[in-house]
């Protein structure tokens, strides 16, 4: 039993692995046909090489990916507590749906990094700016998410809450935010995707660093190596969230409840 | 009729605007205390409508003519006085079974401890304690009725309300529902309004039956159930009473049906 376990972990692990392997070694073939320059098309190698200069010979990388961390950690809370926050009010009171809803219908079509060039004049370059686009990257997802959980909840867990004498906030905490739980993790999880990419986005624009200005910045001096790197650390960044976060996140309610299939 | 009634319904009509149904007309009923009525129609006779209008439940509430009083106290909406066990599946997703059974006490702020009791001692009582930790959806459907009566009776209500509550088990399950409601109502001695289509359902539980006849809902006629309590399925069927009063509700059901169609 033991054993078949570890079997099976390591075919799960070996199909994770295998495609990017393929990957990587027709790139390699690719670069030694030596049909294109270095500067258009780099190798995996000079990839790598990149990376090890810039975390162990000069840590710059390590900057970069902070810095990014920050302003999406910092967006994302806001964005999250906010989208919440006002689904919530809007759960609650008739009037505030009906003032909000079409303003949000309408707000939800707009890329978030749309609101760049205002934020820079409002912000400048830098921190406030991309944390700004974060926010709203994120707001709107989680505020639709959490909007549609709370509107197509049954009647009848309200009913029941209002038999066993609940007051407001006790329908909300314990009734409205655990039943509207699927569709607000399927708003944080558009959320965050959206997020994510704007953040790349802004700080190609408006940031002196951060992962997105350092593949922007590579770019003008024809250092290619470093904008494929970029691409693969955010890569691996968003595979993480997914994975560590989104995906734990979900198997310790939604699923756990039965409220969707286990995948 | 009955000298200390606990609920009075006096002169109730609703009529559904939406669908242009006048579900129940002009509806006087008593009910005393400790009583067990049992409310017996065909489907769509209006007497789901008049149980949630008694719990106080939305969309029903209010009626459109006539008003209930509860104790000589106007019924204004959904309380812990009057608990109902629901024909759907209305426990929460997000919660175990014991912290379904809790949860009202949760509500009513109650100790940890002392809810721990209450919830063990209904686990027990219905035969539970097994699924205790379970979620809903991995619980049979027989299951999930018991868990609701038990959150139901964890409440101690006044009135116990129960919306057919054993129409979606199979018949054998059916039985033995029926035998443990009998069982604990016994011990508890609670006002109960069963409301149900089945007549041997209605003759088994019930110390008294209102038949109410289809569209608009209207009370026929009462019957009162002679048989002592404790009761038996096994004892009851070979009762030659038992036979004539299934005859005669039989009869006043089907003539309901037959002159609302030649109407």
């Amino acid at each position: 039993m033991i054993s078949s376990k570890i079997a099976e972990n390591a075919k799960r692990i070996f199909w994770i692995i295998f495609p990017f392997l393929i990957v990587l070694l027709m790139w390699q073939a690719i670069v030694s046909l030596k049909i294109f320059p270095q500067y258009l098309f780099p190798s995996p190698i000079s990839v790598c090489e990149d990376f090890i200069a810039k975390t162990i010979t000069t840590p710059i990388l390590l900057v970069h990916i902070q810095d990014s961390l920050i302003r999406l950690s910092l967006g994302y809370a806001v964005g999250i507590t906010g989208g919440l926050a006002l689904g919530v009010a809007m759960g609650l009171n008739k009037f505030i749906t009906r003032f909000f809803e079409p303003l949000i219908e309408f707000a939800h079509a707009i890329p978030g990094i749309t609101w760049v060039p205002i934020a820079i004049l409002w912000f400048g370059i830098g921190y406030k700016t991309v944390t700004f686009i974060i926010f709203l990257s994120v707001f709107f997802p989680v505020l639709y998410g959490t909007l549609t959980g709370v509107k197509t909840m049954s009647l009848k867990f309200s009913n029941v809450a209002l038999m066993c004498g609940a007051k407001k906030w006790q329908t909300i905490a314990y009734v409205l935010l655990p039943g509207a739980m699927p569709s607000i993790m399927n708003g944080i999880r558009v959320g965050a995707a959206f997020g994510w990419r704007g953040l790349v986005a802004s700080e190609m624009i408006a940031a002196s660093s951060g992962l997105g200005w350092m593949i922007v910045d590579a770019r003008s001096w024809l250092n290619t190596q470093t904008v494929i790197l970029g691409a693969v650390i955010i890569g691996i960044f968003w595979i993480a969230t997914d994975r560590l976060v989104l995906k734990t996140l979900e198997a310790k309610t939604i699923e756990r409840w039965g409220m969707i299939s286990a995948p | 009729m009955s000298r200390d009634p606990i609920l009075e319904v006096c002169s109730v009509s609703k009529f559904f605007h939406s669908s242009k149904i006048l579900a129940l007309d002009d509806i006087n009923l008593k009910v005393e205390r400790r009583e067990f009525l049992c409310i017996l129609g065909p489907n769509g006779c209006g007497k789901t409508t008049l149980l949630n209008l008694i719990a106080g439940f939305k969309p029903y509430f209010p009626p459109t003519k006539g008003e209930m009083s509860m104790n000589g106290n106007l019924i204004r909406g959904p309380s812990s006085d009057r608990v109902m066990v629901f024909q759907e599946q209305t426990l929460f997703p997000w919660l175990n079974v014991q912290h379904n059974i809790e949860f009202g006490l949760k509500i009513k702020g109650i100790p940890k401890a002392e809810r721990r009791k209450v919830s063990e001692h209904y686990l027990k009582l219905m035969e539970l304690e097994e699924f205790k930790d379970k979620y809903p959806f991995q619980l049979s459907g027989g299951m999930n009725q018991k868990t609701e009566l038990a959150r139901a009776l964890a409440l101690k209500p006044e009135i116990l309300l129960l919306d057919e509550p054993f129409a979606q088990v199979d018949a054998l399950t059916r039985l033995s529902l029926q035998e443990e409601l009998l069982r604990v109502s016994e011990l508890e001695k609670r006002t109960t309004i069963f409301v149900t289509h089945s007549i041997q359902e209605a003759i088994f539980l019930g110390d008294r039956i209102c038949v109410m006849t289809k569209r608009p809902g209207k009370i026929k006629e009462e019957v009162r159930v002679e048989f002592p309590k404790p009761r038996k399925w096994e004892n009851l069927v070979n009762e030659k009473r038992f036979a004539r009063l299934h005859s005669r509700l039989v009869s006043l059901v089907q003539e309901g049906e037959i002159s609302n169609d030649i109407k």
